[in-house]
């Protein structure tokens, strides 16, 4: 029996591409048939939109885009659903960017959403802002801590003074915001935001981030620095069903379920011809 | 101790009293432990494997008659948070050109931050210089490839590809281009020693390269490599800053278990 | 040995500036001082900028011989070569040409070139680690195995149709990610930490000179 060691053998050089194309194939799948798979709700994404909920009117939100196009995948939906349950809330919400490409990001999720129309028609300058880019990376962060006004000028849209905006009037430093919302990928992001946020002005933060960050972010969690987290496309599904906007996270969840699927399935067959070949030996 | 009257004068930053005590505490071991390695008293170091694989790498490479790639991560060296992995990686660096200058052997270097090339280059230009072989320097294997995340992740694949490496060693602040990089490195059929304190990104390290450096690994590479007793020496400041965090923990614990959260409340000064 | 060539000047640059940095992060020493600490940050950011030349240095270095001596893929090169260019010139700041930042052009290639390639380089990760984890997730010895098992429960935590079929995987996958994963993630950050305090220090001393030349 020669030829069955060889067959194990075959299975666990396999080319790396076959595995790339049959997990093109059933990412693709569900896109185009979906299955409509029922998600249960975690914890994380719960605590997230009860901290948005929870807000008091007139509280002053910040919304942080601190990542690049890299991660509009995962981000992106978490992006609008977020945004879009700010807007529906009666709460001042301001929106600058720590990464370059973030302010960018920034301006397309929102001009997607176009929140001075229905149905959220709230006025710009006055209910939101969006202020842009603020270069320094952490030293940003702890400058628009100190002093918004003299680190974020001017506006991304209009470039007028912030003083010439009434939602500015009643933000001049951290200790005027009431929630800080980062979505980010990387550095800086909510290691950062604590240090220069949490730590001196003990400003509240829910954090929506790329799956791979989530043992990042989750000390925090627990520490109580941060007090709800959407790691990933699974998370934004979970968050989209709470807050009753169906969108890209749920249209996705089918794409995540078998593309998870298979790289279960080819662990478990990698084990195989692992232990049959050393078996056959 | 109280410190209430430091505070109210407003000589100390509130908030920041107890990590101030910390830094001095570790800044005081570490001279102290510098001063005793100088002295000859250098502690035992446990072997790691990684550091101790980077001549096999080499070695491998230079038999193979392929090129050694060595990156130090996509942090820059200003940064508050991450440039001291690049420190580290650029230790590494200064290592492995001067054992690739030693073998004959081509390095390659992808760089992302402008800020770090010069420092790069020089310090490639240097370990050639020592080992007398200044004349096979070549200054164009010193890539500044990208400020882009991907746009150097992807010029370091396809260089790999390219030149067919024959080793890749990978140490400092790595973020999503890991494991693009160490999977093109394992399709090429490179040696591979990697090394992050990033720890997001270590399990993509460990799956995909052949040695991995853990965390606080990387910053004693630098110690390590150079085999210097009051370097060596410094690295028990590391451990003595752990007892002091186990000890901050447990008592912390305890404690609390009573209803007492003094320690809490000291980490807060 | 020439003056600028010294190892000490570098070092004592260091020393000085990143006392500038550290010192004041925990003692009040008057605006004077912050003001000093703000304009050193802010000459980081200069000497970035200055930077850019050195890089496009070096990208000049490399490609343009691989262009004049028609190396193999010399093509891309030329490519490379034209587009830095090409966005260098729509990124100047004149709104009245359309361009700059927010100019018609640099939106255009900003949005139909570089966001699909961020995107698609960034999905390659899902496709590599599959292979990766199909060639190194093996049940080699018990600690691969329990890396095995435990990976394999997040994963199907993390898919709908995981806990969908199995319903307790939810609370199984949760227990795995808060306990062991942050315990592990806790101290390998701790460890980090001071393993960075500890450079820095030795940056500090002048002992750590890695990054100096290669430590002469």
């Amino acid at each position: 029996m020669a030829t069955a060691p060889r067959i194990w053998e075959k299975l666990e050089t396999i080319d790396a591409r076959i595995i790339y194309l049959i997990l093109w194939i059933v990412i693709l799948w569900p896109f185009i048939y979906p299955i409509g798979l029922p998600v249960s709700i975690g914890s994380y994404s719960l605590a997230y939109a009860k901290a948005i909920d929870d807000l008091p009117a007139g509280s002053i939100v910040v919304v942080s885009f601190d990542f690049s196009l890299g991660g509009l995948g995962e981000l992106y939906p978490i992006a609008i659903a977020t945004l879009h349950h700010l807007f529906t809330k009666p709460v001042k919400i301001v929106i600058i960017a720590i990464w370059s490409d973030g302010a960018i990001v920034a301006d397309m999720v929102l001009k997607d959403l176009k929140p001075d129309q229905p149905p959220y028609n709230r006025k710009y300058g006055e209910d939101w802002i969006f202020l842009g880019y603020a270069p320094g990376g952490e030293t940003a962060m702890a400058a628009l801590g100190k002093d918004f006004w003299s680190t974020l000028p001017t506006d991304y849209y209009y470039k007028k003074h912030v003083s010439t905006y009434p939602i500015m009037q009643n933000l001049r430093s951290a200790n005027d915001v009431t929630l800080l919302v980062s979505l980010e990928t990387g550095t800086p992001g909510a290691d950062e935001w604590v240090r220069q946020w949490y730590v001196p002005y003990k400003v509240p933060m829910i954090v929506g981030c790329i799956g791979v960050m989530a043992p990042t972010v989750a000390p925090y969690l627990a520490g109580g620095q941060v007090k709800g987290m959407l790691p990933g496309l699974r998370a934004a599904a979970e968050y989209e069903l709470i807050i009753g906007r169906k969108g890209l996270g749920v249209a996705s969840a089918d794409a995540l379920s078998t593309s998870h699927m298979v790289f279960v399935i080819f662990v478990i067959l990698g084990n195989i011809s692992y232990f049959m070949r050393r078996r056959s030996k | 101790m109280d410190i209430t009257p430091l505070l109210s004068q407003q000589i100390l930053k509130s908030g920041r009293v107890s990590g101030m005590v910390f830094l001095l505490i570790i800044a005081a071991s570490t001279a102290y432990f510098i001063r005793r390695g100088k002295a000859g008293k250098v502690p035992y170091l446990r072997k790691v494997p990684g550091l101790d694989a980077i001549d096999e790498a080499i070695g491998r490479a230079t038999e193979m008659g392929r090129p050694v790639f060595c990156s130090h991560g996509i942090a820059s060296i200003a940064d508050a948070t991450y440039g001291p992995q690049t420190i580290a990686g650029l230790s590494v660096l200064g290592y492995v050109a001067q054992l690739c200058a030693r073998y004959g052997v081509r390095l390659i270097v992808p760089v992302r931050q402008l800020v770090v090339y010069p420092i790069a280059r020089e310090i490639v230009e240097n370990a050639y210089r020592m080992e007398g072989k200044l004349d096979q320097f070549r200054v164009e294997d010193i890539v500044y490839l990208s400020g882009w995340q991907f746009g150097y992740s992807m010029g370091y694949m396809s260089l790999m590809r390219r030149e067919k490496a024959g080793a890749n060693i990978m140490v400092g602040g790595y973020w999503a281009e890991s494991l693009q990089l160490a999977e093109v490195g394992y399709m090429v059929g490179a040696m591979q020693v990697s090394g992050t304190a990033n720890t997001h990104q270590i399990p993509f390290f460990v799956v995909a390269t052949d040695y991995t450096l853990i965390g606080e690994e990387i910053y004693a590479a630098g110690a390590y490599l150079s085999k210097d007793p009051a370097m060596i020496g410094s690295i028990v400041a590391q451990d003595i800053g752990k007892y002091v965090s186990i000890a901050l923990i447990l008592l912390g614990f305890v404690l609390l278990i009573f209803g007492n959260d003094y320690i809490i409340q000291m980490l807060r000064w | 040995m020439s003056l600028l060539r010294r190892v000490e000047i570098p070092i004592a640059i260091t020393i000085i500036f990143a006392l500038i940095q550290v010192i004041p992060y925990f003692v009040n020493m008057g605006p004077a001082v912050e003001a000093t600490q703000d304009k050193v940050v802010r000459w980081t950011l200069i000497v970035s900028t200055g930077a850019l030349l050195v890089g496009l240095t070096s990208l000049l270095l490399i490609h343009v011989p691989r262009v004049t001596r028609r190396r193999t893929h010399w093509e891309y090169s030329l490519l490379l070569i034209a587009f830095m260019f090409l966005m260098t010139i729509i990124g100047l700041p004149f709104p009245e040409l359309n361009l700059g930042l927010t100019g018609y052009w640099f939106r255009f290639f900003y949005n139909n070139v570089l966001t699909p390639l961020s995107a698609s380089l960034y999905a390659i990760l899902a496709f590599y680690i599959t292979s990766a984890a199909y060639r190194a997730f093996k049940a080699r010895s018990l600690e691969a195995a329990l890396l095995l098992i435990s990976g394999t429960i997040l994963v199907l935590r993390n898919a709908p149709l995981g806990t969908f079929l199995i319903p307790q995987i939810a609370d199984l996958g949760d227990w795995i990610f808060n306990i062991p994963n942050m315990a592990v993630n806790r101290a390998i950050m701790i460890g980090g930490g001071l393993g960075a305090m500890v450079l820095g220090i030795r940056v500090l001393l002048g002992y750590e000179r890695g990054y100096l030349r290669g430590g002469e």
